[in-house]
C-alpha cells in the first residue's frame, strides 16, 4: 500500500488511541471530583460518561493525533501537497463528523455534584481561603458547621447550621440568624487536593476547557460557524508540520512543533476570553466577535503555509532518520 | 560512534542542571519578598527557593538535558569501514547511570528538599515575628517605655543579629532605661534619639548626691553606678558610689539585727506559699528577697526549688519567646475530640519540638461544640507548653508578678482548673502531620505516612489525599527513571546526522525545549495524579499501591523496549 494511502488509517488509529487514553482519564477524574461520594466506581458510571468524556476530548486528541502523524509523515518521503491536503481533509472530516455523531449520545450535561462530595463529616474542606468542617449533612443543610479562616482574629466560626449549594464549581454555604454568615468558593476535598494540576497543566487543561465547550456551543447554536472553526483549527495544525522541517535538528523540530500544539489552545483562549469581546463592543457585531479566533487561526495558517513554500526545503530531516 | 552514550550525557546534563540551578536562583534573588522575609534572609531564601523550585521542575530539566545529549551523540563521525557498535553497548552505561541518578533524585526528593522545605516556612515564620518585635519596639520607645523597648529588641536581635538600626536603637533603649527620670516620658522617634551624652551622667550624679544627702544609700549607690554606666571619666560618681558601699556595708548592729529578723520572716511567709501550694507567690516572694540578699543560700535555694514548682503548672514567658524563634511546624488545625457528644477543634499557629519529646505551642485557639452549633467555649492563648497529654498556658513572667498570661476566654466557660490546660489527644509526630497546608506533607517522609495514615483520619484530615500523596511520592522516581530512559530513546531517534554541526536557529530555539519537556513531563505526572486517586478513591490504597506498581513495571518495559529499539547505525 502507497504511503499516501496509510496515512487516513494512520491517523485513525492515533486519534482511537489518543481518544481512549484521555477519555479514560477524564472520565475517572469526572468520578472522583463528582461521583465518588455515591459510592464504589462502576462500569455503569463509566458506559454512561464515556460519550460525555470522548466529546470534551475529541479536540485535543485531534490536535494530538495530528501531531503524531506529522513526526510519521516526517520520516517518509510523501509530496507537502498531498501530505498536506490529507491531513487537512482527514482531520477535518473526523473532527466535524465525530463531533456530530458523538454528541447525540452525550444527553443532558452532567448534575452539579451535591455538597456531600465535598463535605464528608467531621473532615475539614477546603472552600476557597477556607477551611469548613461540619458535623453532619442532610439533604443541603448543614449541622454544626465551623469555619477555620487563618487571616482572621479568632479563627474559629462555629454557626448551628446552613444551607450548602453547589452552583458552577462553586460551593456556597449560607447561615442564617444572629451569626449569618457565607462562605463561597472552590471546593477541594481537602486542604492537598487528590486530582488538582499543577498551576501550568491546570492553565493547559483551562484552555483545552475553553476550545472545547466554544466549539461544542457553535455546534449547537450556529453549525456553519463550527464548521469554519473546525477549519480553521485543523488547517492551522497541519500548517504547523512545516516546523518539523524547520532546522536540520529534528529534535528541535519536533520539540518546537510541541509548544506550537500547546500555544495554539492559548492563543485561542486569549482570543476568545480577552480579544473577542473587545472586537464585540467595537464591532456592535457578535458573529465577528465568535469568529474572530477562527480568522487569526486561518491567517496564522496562511502564513505557515507561505514560509513553507517559500522558505523550507521539502523534506530535509526525514530520509537520515534511523529507528 | 567512537564515544559511549554516557560521556556525551554527563557533561549536557551538568551543564542544563547548572544553568538550571543558575536560573532559579536568579528568578528566588529577583522575586524576593521583602514584605515576606527580613532583608537579612535574603541570600539564605534564595537559596532554599531557588534549591526547592529546582527539585520542583528537575525532572523536565533532566529529560531536556538527556533528550539533547542523546541527539547529539552521531555527531561525531565513525570511522571509514568501521562497523558500527551494538546500540546495547552505546546505551548500557547510560542506563546504568540513570538508575544511579534516580537513587540519587529519590535521597534528593525525600531527604533534602522536605527538610528545605520546613527551614522556608520557619525562615517565613520568624520573618513575621521578628516584625511583629520590631513594630513592638517602635511603638515603645514612642511611648517612653524604654524597658519594653530593649526587650522587644532584644527579641528582635535574636533573628536578625547584625541590622545596625535595631542596635542603634537597644543602644538607646538600654541608656534610657538606666535613667529612670525619663523612663516614662514620651521620646523621640527611635531614628532621632541623640547617643547618650554628659548631660545624662550630670542628671544621675546630681539625682546621686540627692539621695545620699537623705541618706538613701542604695538610691545613692544605684544612681552613681548609672552615672558611671554612662559616662565613666565621672570621678564624682564613682566616689559617691564607694561612700554609698562603705554606708551600705557600715550599718549598725542593732540595724542588722533587726535586718536579720524581718529577713527570717520574709523567708518564712515565702516558704509557707511554696508549702501550700501557692508556689508562683512563693516564687516572687523569695525572687524579691534574692535582689536584696544575693549571697542568702536559703533564699537562693528555694527560689530554685519554687522556679522548678513554677514549671510544673505554668512556664516563664520569656522561655516561650526564646523558644518561638526556632524553626518548628505552622498550620496546625486538628479535631482533638469528636463524638457524639461534642467536637472540639484546635489550630496551633507554630509548635516547636525539643530534644527529649517536649514541645512549645504558639497562638493557640480551641473551640468545643455540640452537635447543635452550640459553643460550650473558646478560648486562644498567646503560648502553651506540653505537660505529659496536656497543653499548658500558663505564662508568668520571670519577675513581675503582673505579667501574667493566661488563655482569654471568647465564649462560654471553662471550670476554673481547667482553664489553663487543655488535654491532648495527638502526639507530637501527629502534629507535625496534621499542618494544614502541603508544606507539611512535603515535609514528611514516606514511611511517617504510612505509620500515620491510620490515626490522622481521626483528627479530620481526609486519610484518602495522605494515600494519594504518598503514592505519588513513590511513583517520582518511577518517572525520572522511564522518563530518562523515554527521552533518550526520543534524543537518539531524532538524533543529527553524522558529522553535521548544531544548526544556529536550533541553537536559538533550544531554551524552548526544556519548556515542552516540562508541558510533557507535568502531563505525565497529572496522568498519574488522576488514576492514583482514582484508584485510592474507588479501590482503597492497598489495590492502588499493586496496579500503580505494575503500571510503573509496563511503563518501564515500554521504554526499554523503544531504546533498544533504536538503531546504532
Amino acid at each position: 500500500m502507497k504511503e499516501p494511502l496509510k496515512i487516513p488509517f494512520v491517523f485513525l488509529f492515533l486519534l482511537l488511541c489518543t481518544s481512549v487514553v484521555c477519555a479514560v482519564l477524564d472520565s475517572v477524574s469526572a468520578w472522583g471530583l463528582s461521583g465518588s461520594a455515591g459510592g464504589r466506581f462502576t462500569l455503569l458510571f463509566a458506559a454512561q460518561h464515556l460519550p460525555r468524556s470522548l466529546y470534551d476530548v475529541l479536540v485535543p486528541s485531534v490536535v494530538l493525533s495530528i501531531v503524531l502523524l506529522g513526526l510519521r509523515i516526517a520520516r517518509r518521503q510523501i509530496s507537502r501537497f498531498l501530505a498536506f491536503v490529507i491531513v487537512l481533509g482527514v482531520g477535518y472530516v473526523v473532527l466535524v463528523n465525530g463531533m456530530l455523531w458523538i454528541r447525540p449520545l452525550v444527553g443532558a450535561p452532567p448534575a452539579a455534584p451535591s455538597p456531600r462530595q465535598f463535605l464528608a463529616p467531621s473532615t475539614f474542606a477546603r472552600v476557597g481561603d477556607r477551611l469548613v468542617a461540619v458535623r453532619s449533612l442532610t439533604e443541603g443543610r448543614a449541622r454544626a458547621v465551623l469555619i477555620y479562616d487563618a487571616s482572621t482574629t479568632p479563627r474559629f466560626t462555629v454557626v448551628p447550621a446552613a444551607d450548602a449549594t453547589v452552583h458552577a464549581g462553586t460551593l456556597t454555604l449560607t447561615s442564617e440568624g444572629p451569626r449569618a454568615l457565607t462562605v463561597s468558593g472552590a471546593p477541594d476535598l481537602t486542604w492537598t487536593s487528590v486530582f488538582a494540576a499543577d498551576r501550568f497543566t491546570e492553565l493547559f487543561l483551562r484552555d483545552i476547557r475553553t476550545m472545547s465547550a466554544d466549539f461544542q456551543h457553535l455546534l449547537a447554536a450556529a453549525r456553519g460557524e463550527f464548521f469554519v472553526a473546525a477549519f480553521a483549527l485543523v488547517f492551522l495544525c497541519t500548517a504547523s508540520l512545516m516546523l518539523l522541517r524547520l532546522t536540520r535538528w529534528p529534535l528541535i523540530n519536533v520539540m518546537l512543533l510541541g509548544i506550537a500544539a500547546r500555544g495554539w489552545f492559548s492563543l485561542y483562549h486569549f482570543l476568545a476570553v480577552s480579544v473577542a469581546p473587545q472586537v464585540s463592543r467595537a464591532l456592535t457585531d457578535s458573529f465577528a466577535a465568535r469568529m474572530a479566533p477562527s480568522l487569526a487561526f486561518l491567517a496564522l495558517g496562511v502564513l505557515f503555509l507561505l514560509v513553507d513554500i517559500l522558505f523550507l526545503p521539502p523534506n530535509r530531516p526525514g530520509s537520515e532518520i534511523s529507528g | 560512534m567512537s564515544r559511549s552514550l554516557l560521556s556525551r550525557i554527563m557533561p549536557t546534563l551538568l551543564a542544563f542542571y547548572a544553568i538550571a540551578a543558575a536560573a532559579f536562583f536568579l528568578y528566588a534573588v529577583i522575586t524576593f519578598s521583602a514584605t515576606e522575609y527580613l532583608s537579612a534572609m535574603r541570600w539564605d531564601v534564595a537559596l532554599k527557593r531557588a534549591f526547592i523550585l529546582f527539585m520542583d521542575y528537575l525532572i523536565p530539566v533532566h529529560a531536556a538535558a538527556v533528550a539533547v545529549a542523546a541527539s547529539r551523540s552521531a555527531e561525531e563521525k565513525e570511522a571509514a569501514g568501521a562497523p558500527p557498535r551494538p546500540f546495547s553497548r552505546v546505551v548500557s552505561s547510560a542506563v546504568a547511570a540513570f538508575l544511579v541518578l534516580t537513587a540519587v533524585y529519590a535521597v534528593l526528593a525525600e531527604g533534602v528538599a522536605p527538610r528545605t522545605r520546613s527551614r522556608l516556612a520557619d525562615l517565613r515564620y520568624l520573618s513575621r515575628v521578628a516584625s511583629e518585635y520590631r513594630r513592638e519596639a517602635t511603638a515603645a520607645m514612642q511611648g517612653g517605655d524604654w524597658a519594653a523597648a530593649r526587650e522587644a529588641i532584644d527579641r528582635y536581635l535574636v533573628v536578625d543579629p547584625g541590622n545596625r538600626q535595631m542596635i542603634q536603637n537597644r543602644l538607646v533603649a538600654a541608656s534610657r532605661v538606666t535613667r529612670p527620670g525619663a523612663a516614662n516620658a514620651p521620646g523621640p522617634s527611635p531614628a532621632a534619639v541623640p547617643a547618650p551624652d554628659a548631660a545624662g551622667a550630670q542628671a544621675d550624679v546630681e539625682k546621686a548626691r540627692f539621695y545620699a544627702g537623705q541618706s538613701d544609700w542604695f538610691s545613692a549607690h544605684y544612681y552613681a553606678q548609672a552615672a558611671v554606666a554612662l559616662d565613666p571619666r565621672r570621678a564624682d560618681a564613682l566616689q559617691i558610689a564607694s561612700q554609698a558601699e562603705n554606708e551600705l556595708a557600715g550599718l549598725t548592729r542593732a540595724q542588722k539585727d533587726a535586718a536579720a529578723a524581718h529577713l527570717l520572716t520574709q523567708k518564712k511567709d515565702a516558704l509557707d506559699r511554696l508549702e501550700s501550694g501557692d508556689a508562683l507567690g512563693a516564687y516572687y516572694a523569695f525572687l524579691a528577697l534574692a535582689q536584696d540578699n544575693k549571697n542568702d543560700a536559703d533564699v537562693a535555694r528555694y527560689l530554685a526549688e519554687a522556679a522548678k514548682e513554677v514549671q510544673k503548672e505554668s512556664f516563664f514567658t520569656d522561655e516561650a519567646r526564646r523558644v518561638e524563634l526556632l524553626p518548628g511546624t505552622q498550620g496546625i488545625l486538628f479535631f482533638n475530640r469528636n463524638d457524639a457528644e461534642s467536637t472540639e477543634a484546635v489550630s496551633i499557629a507554630k509548635m516547636v519540638e525539643m530534644p527529649g519529646g517536649d514541645a512549645w505551642f504558639f497562638d493557640i485557639e480551641a473551640v468545643r461544640y455540640d452537635a447543635d452549633g452550640s459553643v460550650a467555649w473558646h478560648f486562644t492563648a498567646p503560648y502553651g507548653r506540653r505537660e505529659g497529654e496536656a497543653i499548658l498556658m500558663d505564662a508568668v513572667d520571670r519577675t513581675d508578678a503582673r505579667n501574667r498570661v493566661l488563655p482569654l476566654l471568647l465564649e462560654g466557660t471553662r471550670p476554673a482548673a481547667e482553664r489553663a490546660i487543655l488535654r491532648l489527644q495527638p502526639s507530637v509526630e501527629e502534629l507535625r502531620a496534621l499542618s494544614s497546608g502541603r508544606t507539611a506533607l512535603a515535609g514528611m517522609s514516606v514511611p511517617e505516612m504510612w505509620r500515620l495514615r491510620a490515626r490522622l483520619g481521626a483528627y479530620g484530615l481526609a486519610r484518602q489525599s495522605l494515600n494519594v500523596e504518598m503514592s505519588m511520592r513513590l511513583v517520582m522516581p518511577f518517572a525520572f527513571l522511564i522518563l530518562s530512559v523515554l527521552c533518550t530513546a526520543l534524543g537518539w531517534s531524532l538524533r543529527m546526522r553524522s558529522g553535521e554541526r548544531l544548526p544556529a536557529l536550533g541553537v536559538v530555539l533550544l531554551p524552548l525545549l526544556p519548556v515542552t519537556m516540562a508541558v510533557l513531563s507535568l502531563l505525565y505526572l497529572h496522568a498519574h495524579r488522576l488514576i492514583v486517586g482514582f484508584l485510592v478513591i474507588g479501590f482503597g490504597l492497598a489495590t492502588a499501591m499493586i496496579v500503580v506498581a505494575v503500571l510503573q513495571v509496563v511503563l518501564l518495559a515500554v521504554a526499554l523496549a523503544l531504546l533498544a529499539g533504536q538503531s546504532s547505525r
